[in-house]
């Protein structure tokens, strides 16, 4: 199946249609190869440079309600999903250590995992020293972050909390071996070039360092993984449509999603980057639907 | 393969090495050799916290301690507590780990004590009460340890473990059964297990003289046990047998 079909599919097909063909061609799920200049950008091939700012566009127009929107298309999962994600981290200075954490929340547009962070550490271990850093891409998602932050108790003049308009993939502004925990929510499949985000997550990490991801993946079983894609090539755009009035911004996250490598290839990708990888290496949440990676840097 | 020809030679085994195509041991031979990876971060974490058990018990705390005398940051209880199982009862289960591959590595040395011992079960009995030494230095954490164990959730984890020592043991003493027996033993064994933990909870001893006496006694009333079902089965298969004879004889007499 060539790529011009694939793309005038996700222009023109309509939703029904559209399953049907995403059901019968798991075959170019798996072209993910691009030539040097372009990428994907949902079922659409790219230019590179054009990438980064089409997903801008996406998330500029969604940023002012990302969160209604993920909780009508997730029916409200994707809190739990946060807060697991968060949980399992158990992140927090430990009381007696001999110095605070550093997290840096990437993609962290509207700031939900940074906020939980420093919540769970300071409910479970009173720890009120950490630092955070919010890096996203896009100035408007980040916005609706320190919006919400004006009214969250991090906001006390301690100056915890700082946010940075920052390319994931480069990070220029962050330094090398400065921050001990890096995490990614449902963020990493928007970067143009994922290995280069992974390796420069390993670049900032400290010695000891964790990188937790939490991201859309893969259903393993056929059954479940057929109600789901229907659900989410017909009903979501149509949801975007109805509540956001943006069916094309809400079209790219349902490709995106199919696009993003699966859980066997992205644990490698993270090893390549440099990171160990602990026991199985990621934890499959809602039978896949999105997935919690780890890893470390020694 | 490596430690397929060490078993063989080190355990004195009487009858295989004379008859050692005949005789096939069913302790698998191809289930993973290392039961502890030593150089995953995790079991390096877990195992040195196991030096911090006596002072702070099974608890996430003894972990962070680990972490810190290992010279690493906070942020890498990450790598515990993201798993399935509690960072307390990962600790309890690699505790378990070690002190079975303890136990293996005495039992496979040919210099232990072990293989001056020629009756399987006096060897099942002195397995148990090594391994039951191994839980001296911890002995005051040890009940909030084994209450980990019995936490409806942990106990699939707690039963497969408490499994592979108890097959550990029937192998090494020289089991050979390939019947019911096999089963019967190792539950057996389970049990002595179990029941000679429990007592040694209580006991206050010197060197757990007493509950060294309560396993020789529990082993031995295995033992009588499993003498008591063949003598049986010897009867009831002799009289099967001298019945249809008897039968067969009143038959050709017409």
């Amino acid at each position: 199946m060539s790529m011009k079909y694939m793309s005038n599919l996700a222009q023109v097909g309509r939703a029904s249609s559209r399953v049907s063909s995403v059901l019968r061609g798991s075959s170019y799920n798996s072209v993910r190869y691009y030539s040097d200049e372009t990428t994907h950008f949902g079922y659409k091939t790219v230019k590179k440079d054009d990438k980064e700012k089409l997903v801008g566009n996406v998330f500029s127009s969604v940023a002012s309600n990302y969160d209604v929107m993920n909780d009508a298309m997730s029916l409200g999962i994707h809190r739990l999903w946060k807060s697991h994600f968060i949980s399992r981290l158990d992140a927090g200075m430990r009381p007696g250590s001999s110095r605070p954490l550093d997290f840096l929340d990437v993609a962290g547009g509207t700031g939900d995992i940074a906020f939980g962070l420093l919540d769970h550490a300071k409910t479970k271990y009173n720890d009120t020293q950490s630092t955070m850093t919010i890096a996203d891409i896009n100035p408007d998602m980040l916005r609706e972050g320190e919006k919400r932050y004006q009214q969250t108790q991090w906001n006390d003049g301690s100056d915890r909390v700082k946010f940075l308009v920052q390319n994931g993939e480069t990070m220029d502004k962050i330094e090398d071996n400065s921050k001990d925990v890096y995490t990614i929510a449902f963020g990493i499949r928007n970067f143009t070039n994922i290995q280069a985000g992974l390796n420069t997550a390993y670049r900032v990490l400290r010695p000891g360092g964790i990188f937790a991801c939490l991201e859309f993946s893969q259903v393993d079983n056929p059954v479940l993984d057929y109600v789901y894609q229907a659900y989410s090539f017909s009903l979501l755009p149509l949801m975007g449509q109805l509540i956001a009035n943006d069916r094309e911004s809400y079209q790219y996250l349902v490709e995106s999603i199919q696009k993003f490598p699966k859980q066997e290839e992205f644990k490698g990708m993270i090893e390549k980057a440099g990171f160990y990888v602990p026991e199985k290496g990621y934890e499959n949440l809602t039978f896949g639907v999105a997935s919690i990676h780890i890893g470390v840097k020694l | 393969m490596l430690r397929t020809s060490t078993r063989s030679w080190t355990i004195s085994r009487p009858v295989s090495t004379r008859l050692g195509s005949l005789f096939r041991s069913y302790h698998s031979e191809t289930h993973p050799n290392t039961i502890v990876d030593e150089k995953s971060v995790e079991s390096r974490i877990l195992t040195k916290a196991i030096e911090f058990i006596p002072e702070h018990g099974f608890h996430q705390n003894t972990i962070t301690q680990a972490i810190r005398a290992l010279g690493y940051p906070d942020s890498l209880q990450s790598v515990i507590t993201n798993s399935s199982n509690s960072p307390d009862f990962s600790l309890v289960l690699h505790w378990l780990k070690v002190q079975r591959q303890k136990l293996e590595q005495h039992l496979v040395d040919p210099t232990s004590e072990f293989h001056t011992i020629k009756d399987e079960y006096e060897r099942v009995a002195y397995a148990i009460k090594k391994r039951l030494q191994y839980n001296g230095p911890i002995i005051n954490q040890l009940g909030s340890g084994l209450s980990h164990l019995v936490v409806p959730y942990n106990v699939s984890q707690s039963l497969a473990e408490l499994h592979s020592l108890s097959d550990d043991i029937a192998f090494y003493a020289g089991d050979m059964s390939h019947d019911l027996a096999w089963y019967t033993k190792r539950v057996g064994f389970s049990s002595i297990y179990v029941s000679s933990e429990l007592y040694q909870l209580q006991d206050s001893s010197e060197g757990f003289r007493r509950t060294n006496a309560f396993v020789d006694e529990k082993v031995h009333g295995l033992k009588r046990l499993g003498s008591a079902y063949n003598d049986v089965e010897q009867w009831g298969v002799f009289n099967a047998i001298s019945t249809v004879n008897l039968i067969k004889s009143q038959l050709l007499r017409g």
